[in-house]
């Protein structure tokens, strides 16, 4: 009886109607911040699910002019290396060590014997450091003194050679289990000597285009089918958190570096949805706060109305948690009216975009409803929190 | 709470003002289960006093001690305590709550030390019964100030603060209400400080002092 009569003249001087505003205010707030919560997470969820986000290894190269023709490729110096290294956006630099030597592959005619001829074409190797291939077995190493050489080759090739070539010159579609099994001979030379190996393809890269060798091989055959000197890398293979880190473009811009284009236009669209994404819930967390502001305005105001009582009251020997305490009760009911309204029309809203969805075929991967019912309950709490801490200055202010 | 001791105590406006009374800049002990009235003129303080002694004012110079205790060691949580349980107040502008009836009025303390009937006996002697269901601010002045005396003394104290306690009263209600004051405050052997603006018969067995 007390305790009501207590909260019946506190709460008298309500208007409902503001109260209603700021409810709704917070509820749609709360609802925009949620909805975003989810879609981020989700976004995230299904880019992870295609790599998107994890990182991405660009291969770099400075852009050939004319005045090259004359002397070689353009290469990086270490000095370079170590700038793109201190680039904040870039976890690893791996240079690719080019041959110095003349190489050749043949097939064999009994291996190459469905069209009867002997195969033999010149090509040239690259390696780059273990950590930044694709490829990982255990066939994948030399020694000095082995025969067989590992190959790794682009995947693309493979798919080139099948969709197009093998059609192309009525050659054999080859799978790539089979070309695996398929061994070929390696002819080095290069500094008056000449030597020959086993070649064996190792696997398949998506990474890279360039077919690999081990960097032990690569060491070996430079120092011994060439001159020694260590070879200046002409591409570079970098790991970058984020490909499409304005830091990391603007640098390769000023450097005039070229790079792998289609890895750049996933990385610029994920970041745009990303900082729309982010727009979102940062437009969410704006609402809340005009809301949260027009709240706490309204129960400093409500208290403010109940000035007289409120001093009575204390003046009569209530203390001031008792004289607190239904105003922290009415700020508690408002604000789970107002989580109560934003779960709703987040359910709503949640089922209508789901059918908007499937009716195109796509299904969402519904990963971020429990973070943005998180996201919406944890700044209920924080409302709750900055309304006690309102309420209980505004309430100790009047009481004296 | 057997007594309050003033000790060279003034309030801070007046801090400026030469005074001659019994009171301020003095040292004087009141003791509990004895009855006071505080006379004055207007502005000399009078309900500054007894604000000051529960608690409501602060701004004054020297001390007012209950007991050993100085009052300004005491916070404002434990002065709420001391109104609730040992200082009982009617103030000089009633503090009703207007919407609220008179019954409920009454009841809205913090701890009640007497039943509904007991209250219904007071309000009979004071012949405010019938007005116990009407909402304050339909009631009379004086029909206000005995539903606030009724609240004042429904409560548990050990000092009974009366500022101009019969300021809207005629002689006959004046009378009835020092009765019902005397008769409760005798059970609860509390002390009265009362406020007067000047002598009155009424307070012949208190004791005067001048501020």
């Amino acid at each position: 009886m007390k305790n009501r009569t207590l909260s019946a003249l506190l709460l008298s001087k309500t208007s409902p109607l503001q109260l209603w505003i700021a409810l709704i205010g917070s509820g749609i707030g709360l609802l925009i911040l949620m909805l975003g919560m989810q879609l981020w997470i989700d976004v995230r969820s299904l880019m992870q699910e295609k790599e998107l986000l994890r990182g991405d290894y660009l291969v770099i190269s400075k852009k050939v002019n004319l005045l090259h023709t004359l002397g070689g490729a353009p290469t990086f110096d270490q000095g370079e290396i170590a700038a793109l290294n201190d680039l904040k956006s870039v976890d690893d630099v791996g240079a690719f060590l080019p041959s110095k030597f003349k190489a050749s592959m043949e097939l064999s005619a009994s291996i190459a014997g469905f069209s009867g001829q002997l195969m033999k074409t010149d090509l040239f190797f690259e390696a780059v450091p273990n950590r930044f291939l694709d490829v990982s077995t255990q066939e994948w190493q030399w020694k000095p003194g082995m025969k067989t050489v590992p190959v790794v080759v682009p995947a693309e090739f493979i798919k080139q050679y099948n969709h197009g070539f093998a059609s192309g010159q009525n050659m054999p579609v080859i799978p790539e289990n089979m070309l695996k099994s398929i061994q070929f001979y390696l002819e080095v030379s290069g500094n008056g000597k000449t030597a020959q190996f086993r070649g064996s393809i190792a696997g398949f890269s998506n990474r890279i285009q360039a077919i690999l060798v081990p960097n032990s091989f690569m060491e070996y055959a430079n120092t011994t089918f060439a001159d020694g000197a260590a070879p200046r890398p002409g591409r570079l293979i970098l790991h970058a958190d984020n490909p499409a880190s304005p830091e990391l473009l603007q640098f390769l811009q000023t450097k005039d570096y070229e790079l792998n284009q289609e890895k750049m236009k996933a990385g610029q669209s994920q970041l745009l949805l990303e900082l729309l994404l982010m727009l979102v819930v940062t437009l969410g967390l704006f609402i809340i706060g005009l809301a949260m502001l027009g709240f706490l305005q309204y129960n400093q105001l409500l208290a403010y109305r109940s000035a007289y009582e409120i001093q009575t009251l204390h003046w009569l020997g209530f203390s001031l948690q008792k004289i607190i305490r239904p105003y922290q009760l009415f700020i508690l009911r408002n604000l789970g009216i107002s989580l109560t309204i934003a779960c709703l029309l987040f359910a709503l809203l949640q089922w209508l975009i789901d059918r908007a969805f499937s009716n195109s075929g796509f299904e969402l991967p519904h990963m971020g409803w429990p973070g943005a019912l998180l996201s919406g309950l944890i700044t209920t709490l924080v409302m709750l929190w900055l309304g006690n801490r309102s309420i209980k200055k505004q309430v100790g202010r009047l009481a004296n | 709470m057997n007594l309050i001791h003033f000790y060279k105590a003034i309030p801070e406006p007046m801090a400026d003002t030469p005074t001659q009374g019994s009171i301020w800049r003095q040292n004087l002990v009141l003791f509990k289960g004895k009855h006071y009235v505080i006379s004055a003129t207007s502005g000399k303080g009078k309900t500054t006093l007894l604000n000051m002694v529960c608690g409501i004012r602060k701004d004054y110079r020297g001390d007012v001690f209950f007991d050993e205790t100085n009052l300004r060691t005491l916070n404002d949580g434990a002065f709420a305590e001391l109104r609730s349980k040992d200082i009982s107040c009617l103030f000089q502008d009633l503090r009703l709550f207007p919407d609220l009836t008179a019954m409920e009025n009454i009841c809205l303390s913090p701890i009640t030390a007497i039943n509904e009937a007991d209250i219904l006996a007071m309000a009979r002697k004071m012949g405010v019964q019938e007005h116990l269901q009407k909402p304050c601010r339909k009631l009379s002045l004086g029909q206000q100030q005995r539903i606030a005396l009724i609240r004042s003394l429904s409560r548990p104290f050990q000092w009974l603060l009366l500022d101009e306690p019969f300021s809207h009263l005629d002689e006959f209600n004046a009378k009835l209400a020092m009765d019902l004051i005397l008769e409760t405050a005798e059970r609860q052997q509390a002390g009265i400080i009362a406020t007067a603006l000047g002598h009155s018969g009424l307070f012949n067995d208190f004791q005067w002092l001048e501020l």
